[in-house]
């Protein structure tokens, strides 16, 4: 793979799986669940 | 009957949205499009199109579903029109049930496909028939006959819909959610197995292998700037973040309108459309194209992606593909085909739940009751899918239900939403128990780009060019040199409506003329059908309004 291949790949899968990480981690830490009154 | 069905848990609900919007797509479209259009350069037009067409849509759908489901809608009808004050709106959201119904006539099918590869597969069916035979067995192709029979094919296929309609029955909480709670993490182990098994081919000890994978995932990922100054590029960036959202079909707005006034939707929306993004970019662009190119070179590869589709690759060549792998291609092709059913199964249900609301709302049905009304009608627009040729229905309800209706619904809603029911007061909406800070700047895109942004692929869909549109854009707006003659491309909709995508061969046969002729009249018996399904839907919706009316007067 070319030196320019592999910055796009891991710069956007950066962006991706640390945006996924990221409210997957905020979901899970809220105190809010959905049958709360 | 109002229902008062709930999800169980936050988790459940993003799985479930995530499985609604994890498709094929995202295996087979988006690795073939990326190769297609650019490679590393194509990400860039499809950050920007996630940004500025899928997360604000993405957004908009659930607070438009979580508004409409206050005022006891779980259907796009009642969703849109409880946002605007003509009585119109109602009938624009039947876009929403409407492709919802189409789109499943086909898509179950596909989906009972993949159950019948993946059955075939780990019984070691492959090692003795190709890919290619196998689907000419599976749905009964004969060449130059539009009919397409095969009484096994259908056999499965009517499995699959009985799956799914049972699946419904038992409700959200015990059907959609459980299923995907259980086939999301599956194609996610399944996806990241056959990934890395895919990237250890070696060629200096595979001697099947021509190359090496990451020649594949270079040629996915290796930016061509060049492509970024054609239009096409970015068409195809915004046309794929679009459609593998699932955004435009009715199916979020009705997850969401289960939801309470005070739930969050920004955070959760926000999370469904990574976790799709996860499955496509960083899944999806690792398998197909690095293990294709591995054992069939780059040539080869490139001619079968030219289309932009990862059909032909992934259904007629990957089971052969697998069997260079020894005794783990049973379960290679398993975990394929197993992922790819996980994928349709989890979009199909979430087709049928709008239709279930919408008869659950409005006629007073029973859940069991309006899944078993969902399955009847699904199979009677399915039978004409799965008994004539793939290029007569089957296409038809993907381009008109599957790809341009979707559009056209985005677009009127996102009109609704922020000139109609009003940007400040949708802002509020959104941010109503959100627990994710939505940047201000979404106030001005989803209020001015999006819906512009829309227009764009609506007005370029629609006249649609055979050639590129580089020349036209150059010398209409540029000082470039005469473009080729005007012709009308096969996949736009005027195009389509004229049958330029069946075009005839100079030497036809006699044989070739009639199988094209009667290819073009099932089409135009289609058009007919999908017109019919629309304006009864239209004729539900009006009835059921007047016995709203009519139930509001009593009370009075």
């Amino acid at each position: 793979m070319t030196t320019e291949a592999w910055v796009f790949m891991l710069a956007v899968w950066t962006l991706v799986i640390g945006s996924t990480v990221y409210c997957f981690k905020k979901l899970l830490s809220s105190s809010r669940r959905l049958d709360d009154d | 009957m109002t229902t008062t069905e709930r999800w169980a848990s936050r988790v459940g609900l993003v799985l479930a949205m995530a499985g609604n919007a994890v498709g094929l797509g995202n295996f087979l479209r988006f690795p073939a499009q990326a190769a297609k259009n650019g490679g590393g350069a194509f990400l860039i037009p499809y950050i920007v199109a996630l940004v500025l067409l899928g997360l604000p849509l993405m957004w908009v759908e659930w607070t438009m579903g979580r508004h409409g489901g206050q005022y006891g809608h779980h259907s796009t009808p009642g969703i849109l029109q409880s946002m605007g004050r003509s009585r119109l709106w109602k009938y624009f959201g039947v876009m929403g049930l409407w492709s919802c119904l189409v789109v499943a006539a086909y898509y179950v099918y596909i989906e009972s496909w993949t159950l019948a590869y993946a059955g075939h597969s780990i019984l070691g069916g492959f090692a003795n028939e190709s890919g290619q035979e196998f689907y000419r067995r599976l749905v009964g192709e004969v060449d130059n006959s539009v009919l397409s029979i095969s009484g096994w094919g259908m056999g499965i296929f009517a499995v699959c819909i009985a799956l799914n309609v049972y699946i419904l029955s038992k409700g959200l909480a015990k059907g959609i959610e459980l299923v995907a709670k259980i086939g999301m993490p599956l194609l996610i182990l399944f996806a990241g197995v056959l990934a890395v098994r895919g990237l250890m081919i070696d060629p200096a000890t595979d001697s099947k292998a021509v190359a090496s994978p990451m020649e594949g995932l270079n040629f996915v990922w290796a930016p061509k700037f060049d492509r970024l100054g054609d239009p096409s590029t970015w068409l195809a960036a915004a046309g794929q973040i679009f459609f593998t959202l699932s955004i435009g079909m009715g199916s979020i707005h009705c997850y969401s309108s289960y939801l309470r006034r005070k739930d969050d939707v920004a955070l959760t929306g926000a999370t469904t459309a990574w976790t799709n993004e996860f499955c496509e970019v960083v899944l999806g662009g690792a398998i197909l194209i690095p293990i294709a190119v591995a054992y069939l070179g780059m040539d080869q590869v490139q001619s079968t992606v030219a289309g932009g589709s990862g059909f032909g690759l992934g259904f007629m060549v990957f089971p052969t593909l697998f069997q260079n792998w020894g005794a783990f291609a049973p379960v290679a092709g398993f975990l394929w085909f197993g992922l790819l059913f996980f994928a349709a199964i989890t979009s199909s249900l979430a087709m049928g739940q709008p239709i279930m609301a919408f008869l659950q709302d409005e006629f007073g049905m029973t859940r069991r009751g309006s899944a078993l009304a969902f399955g009847g009608v699904l199979l009677t627009l399915a039978v004409p899918v799965a008994i004539f040729h793939e290029a007569s229905f089957n296409a038809e309800f993907d381009y008109w239900a599957g790809t341009f209706m979707l559009v056209v619904f985005a677009f009127f809603e996102t009109i609704l939403f922020g000139w109609v029911f009003g940007m400040d007061k949708g802002w509020a909406e959104l941010k109503s128990g959100a627990e994710l800070a939505v940047p201000r700047i979404f106030f001005f895109v989803i209020k001015y780009v999006t819906p512009l942004m829309l227009l764009a692929i609506l007005v370029l869909s629609v006249f649609k060019p055979a050639a590129e549109w580089t020349p036209y854009f150059s010398y209409w707006f540029g000082d470039g040199p005469a473009p080729p003659a005007w012709d009308w491309a096969g996949d736009g909709a005027i195009g389509k409506l004229l049958h330029k995508d069946l075009p005839l061969p100079v030497d036809a046969t006699a044989e070739q003329v009639e199988f094209n002729g009667n290819l073009k009249l099932l089409r135009n018996i289609d058009r007919v059908v999908m017109l019919g399904v629309y304006l009864l839907f239209c004729v539900l919706v009006a009835r059921a309004w007047r016995r709203r009316e009519a139930a509001k007067g009593a009370l009075s």
